[in-house]
């Protein structure tokens, strides 16, 4: 196992300075960014100057070379637009993502699981045909519009919630948070929840499906025929071997709620990461591009180790082992 | 029993309290599309980051809402010679942390703002004809200029002056976190939340008139649907920068009241008038022509004429803009009432490309930002079915702005969109950005993509670059303006409009330059 997570990380390292290269080459063709961020009546001296503040009078071989020698030391660079450093910028901002990553994730699984495998037990049932219909329209239907209609419903006609923003943020064990209060709380459940409509339905969908390929197994007649009750068989039997699937699939999800949750933080003016980085692309910052998805590439390896190892809890006869595959 | 009574006193009471607190709370909350980059006024002259600082700071003289220039904490200037200039400041001017505003002040915020590091759009060049700053007594300041500089007065007032108690050495995290952040506007900072919102409170020592609402709350939403979304829902009491798409509904909404306005944001098409080979000019089978006929007075007066600028703003900006024929709008220094809108004369334009040889139109490439002006990229859609009327095959490109401006820099364009906001109240920079002769060493023309050149148009810009007699440089920047537009450097379509919501019961006193002060919110009429 150790041996398994050290060679992990060994190759995680090696995919971040990939990454790292193909992003600098990749932002330095896109644009300069002194083009957008002098004003209309910058003169040609105020341009000159810029190039130069920024460093961007430098060939690329170099600036490259000055951001790698800065990372090792931990220094993502400093952004060129807000001038903090861009890890602080970028980890203030995190908060505000992981919070909402976090409650979406619990709609998706005590939504989403339940319902499945309520769909799953009783198929081809007028419920079982309802939610699967639903579910189809929870993935399908675009996330920026949906974001537009639930604050047109919720907050326009019903104005039961607030339609932007962060809210009242307090702290839990010293991290600054909306779930500490309930205004907090009433302005995260529609970005929560439009970020959570399609891993709800895609949730739901799978373990409908584990439901139907597990149910007729042997195992499950031989638990009936034990005379185990029917909740005690599917809560227990049935519900520990349909995990697997669900768990990496909501490992891998996990990662793209906390890094793409883009559209649902412009909609509702959420200021968490990923309307940083739309923010950032716009104005071409490019130590903020580089240091966000760095961050991103790492916590993606992370949960993706960190799925591997539950699942090795989950089910033993899975090994950790060092397979080269 | 008597512990009940009580209770239920008590939440009466509260209750009551509550109730009037709700009346008189004087809270107004302000859904704004930009987002301030940092809290330290002088680091960067972005819009979106003035905008925040006008708020908090103020400048020696500022912009009225009509663009004139007003002054605020000085309180005049004199020309002593042509090199020198004495300031008398305002007395009785208080910071928000209850010190005294002098002289000191100034000298401190221009050095600063001069000094600033890693700062892509500084404001170092409006500080850079300062030769010497002399403090004569605490409001008297003298400034001395390394050559004459006309524009001196306007160019130190885009400086914040800052406290040089609170600010000496103060980083730009100092400013961010509220520590620093000490001027003398009408509101002082209670705490910003980066890409959420800014709470501040009315200063009740302000030396002017003091704002109407003593609690306000900006939030940074850039989203336009999630704005407009907020202004019905009634969590926001005002939003700027309405899209036009929306203005026909809230028009119609009795509870929601518009604020247009007409800013000075200039949006013209820009032609290659240098080369003899345009990149994008083709005949009719996409052969590159041979010659480029922007080259000719004809070609681009047919052009102009061919634009229909009032069904531009009617159809596609529902209305949002106001047709032009220059540079800078009314109200602006170096405004000329002579210069007109170009006629709608598709007839006249196509008897001109006739005459020039053109009877059946060319083949041509508009390219322009997509994500830059209000509605850029239908703009130059509607542009190119104007064209089209002229028999000239139009293609059209858009493109991200991050993309767009480098190579539109690169002059790698023959027909482009492109916008020039005068944001000084001054029509010097735009006619002297845009128009003049592009020239690296005197850093004339650098927003000269087109490359338009005419002696005689220059000659008069470096005379007006020096004069300091005011009206004398207002006659010369009109008699530039008849020279250029009469030639056609660019072809000026219209200033883009810009307009605020506010729910029934306020009013926003709408200002050009498109900034969204909350001294400007009062309660309506």
């Amino acid at each position: 196992m150790t041996v398994f997570i050290v060679r992990r990380l060994m190759q995680s390292v090696l995919v971040v300075l990939v990454v790292s290269m193909i992003l600098f080459a990749g932002i330095f063709a896109i644009g300069n960014p002194v083009d957008i961020l002098l004003p209309p009546d910058a003169t040609q001296e105020d341009r000159e100057e810029a190039i130069q503040a920024l460093g961007l009078d430098k060939p690329l071989l170099i600036q490259y070379g000055l951001f790698l020698a800065n990372a090792v030391r931990g220094d993502l660079g400093t952004s060129f637009v807000h001038n903090v450093p861009s890890m602080q910028l970028i980890l203030h901002r995190m908060n505000a993502t992981l919070e909402l990553a976090l409650l979406a994730l619990i709609f998706a699984v005590f939504i989403g699981i339940p319902l499945g495998m309520l769909s799953g037990a009783h198929p081809n049932t007028l419920l079982d045909r309802t939610l699967m219909t639903g579910s189809i329209f929870g993935f399908s239907i675009p996330n920026f519009w949906q974001g537009l209609m639930l604050i047109m419903v919720f907050s326009v006609f019903l104005r039961w919630l607030p339609s932007t923003g962060r809210g009242e943020t307090g702290t839990i064990l010293g991290i600054e948070t909306s779930l500490a209060t309930w205004d907090g709380i009433q302005h995260m459940i529609m970005p929560a929840l439009n970020l959570s409509l399609y891993k709800i339905s895609m949730v739901m969908r799978l373990t409908r499906a584990s439901m139907r390929e597990t149910l007729p197994m042997d195992f499950v007649k031989f638990a009936r025929a034990k005379g185990l009750t029917g909740r005690r068989i599917i809560f227990v039997h049935v519900l520990k071997n349909i995990m697997l699937p669900i768990i990496t699939v909501i490992g891998m999800e996990l990662g793209s709620l906390i890094a793409f949750g883009v559209v649902t933080e412009t909609i509702f003016a959420w200021p968490g990461m990923g309307k940083l980085l739309i923010d950032s692309i716009n104005v071409l910052d490019r130590p903020v591009i580089v240091a966000w998805l760095m961050i991103v590439v790492l916590l993606f390896i992370s949960i993706n180790l960190l799925v591997d190892i539950i699942y090795s809890v989950l089910d033993p006869r899975i090994r950790l082992s060092d397979v080269k595959s | 029993m008597k512990t009940r009574m009580k209770a239920l006193i008590l939440s009466l009471s509260l209750i009551v309290v509550a109730g009037i607190t709700n009346i008189y709370a004087e809270t107004v909350t302000i859904g704004m599309r930009t987002n301030p980059t940092a809290l330290d006024p002088h680091f960067s002259k972005d819009g979106g980051t003035q905008m925040i600082s006008m708020q908090f700071f103020e400048t020696l003289y500022t912009a009225d809402d009509k663009m004139t220039m007003q002054p605020m904490l000085a309180e005049s200037v004199k020309v002593i010679d042509k090199l020198t200039y004495e300031f008398k400041l305002r007395k009785g001017v208080k910071f928000h942390d209850g010190s005294d505003f002098t002289a000191e002040d100034v000298v401190f915020s221009l050095k600063r703002a001069r000094d600033i590091k890693n700062s892509a759009a500084s404001f170092a060049s409006s500080v850079k004809p300062v030769k010497e700053m002399k403090i004569i007594d605490p409001y008297t300041l003298q400034i001395t200029t390394k050559k004459p500089s006309p524009l001196l007065v306007k160019e130190v007032s885009r400086i914040y002056i800052v406290s040089h108690k609170a600010a000496a050495n103060a980083s730009t995290e100092d400013f961010n976190s509220g520590k620093a952040a000490v001027g003398t506007g009408s509101y002082k900072l209670v705490k910003w939340t980066s890409g959420e919102q800014i709470v501040m409170k009315r200063f009740e020592d302000y030396w002017g008139d003091k704002p109407h609402f003593e609690d306000v709350i900006i939030k940074n939403i850039s989203n336009d649907a999630s704005r407009v979304a907020g202004l019905l829902s009634g969590s926001l009491d005002i939003i700027d920068q309405v899209p036009p798409s929306d203005m026909e509904m809230l028009k119609n909404d009795q509870k929601i009241t518009l604020w247009p306005v007409s800013t000075a944001r200039l949006i013209y098409l820009h032609m290659d008038h240098a080369r003899d080979k345009s990149p994008f000019i083709t005949d009719d089978q996409g052969n590159q022509l041979a010659k480029n006929p922007f080259k000719d007075k004809r070609v681009r007066l047919a052009l102009s004429k061919l634009i229909n600028r009032d069904a531009l703003i009617s159809r596609t900006l529902y209305g949002l803009g106001e047709p032009s024929g220059q540079m800078v709008p009314e109200g602006v220094f170096g405004y000329n009432p002579d210069l007109k809108p170009m006629e709608y004369d598709p007839k006249g334009a196509l008897a001109l490309l006739a005459e020039a040889g053109y009877p059946e139109g060319f083949g041509v490439t508009v390219h322009g930002p997509n994500n830059r002006y209000l509605y850029d990229a239908q703009v130059i859609q509607t542009v190119a079915q104007f064209l089209a009327r002229g028999k000239i095959k139009v293609k059209v490109e858009t493109m991200p702005k991050n993309v767009y401006f480098k190579r539109a820099t690169a002059r790698e364009f023959s027909l482009f969109l492109v916008g020039y906001g005068t944001s000084s109240g001054d029509g010097m920079s735009g006619l002297s950005l845009v128009l003049a002769t592009y020239n690296k060493e005197t850093k004339m023309g650098s927003n000269n993509r087109g490359r338009y050149s005419n002696p005689e148009y220059d000659a008069i810009i470096n005379k007006a670059m020096i004069e300091v007699n005011e009206p004398m440089r207002e006659k010369m920047l009109q008699d530039a303006a008849v020279i250029a537009f009469g030639d056609i450097g660019i072809i000026p379509m219209y200033f883009q409009a810009s307009a605020w919501a506010t729910r029934s019961g306020i009013q926003y006193n709408s200002r050009r330059d498109e900034r969204t002060l909350a001294r400007n919110i009062v309660p309506a009429m």
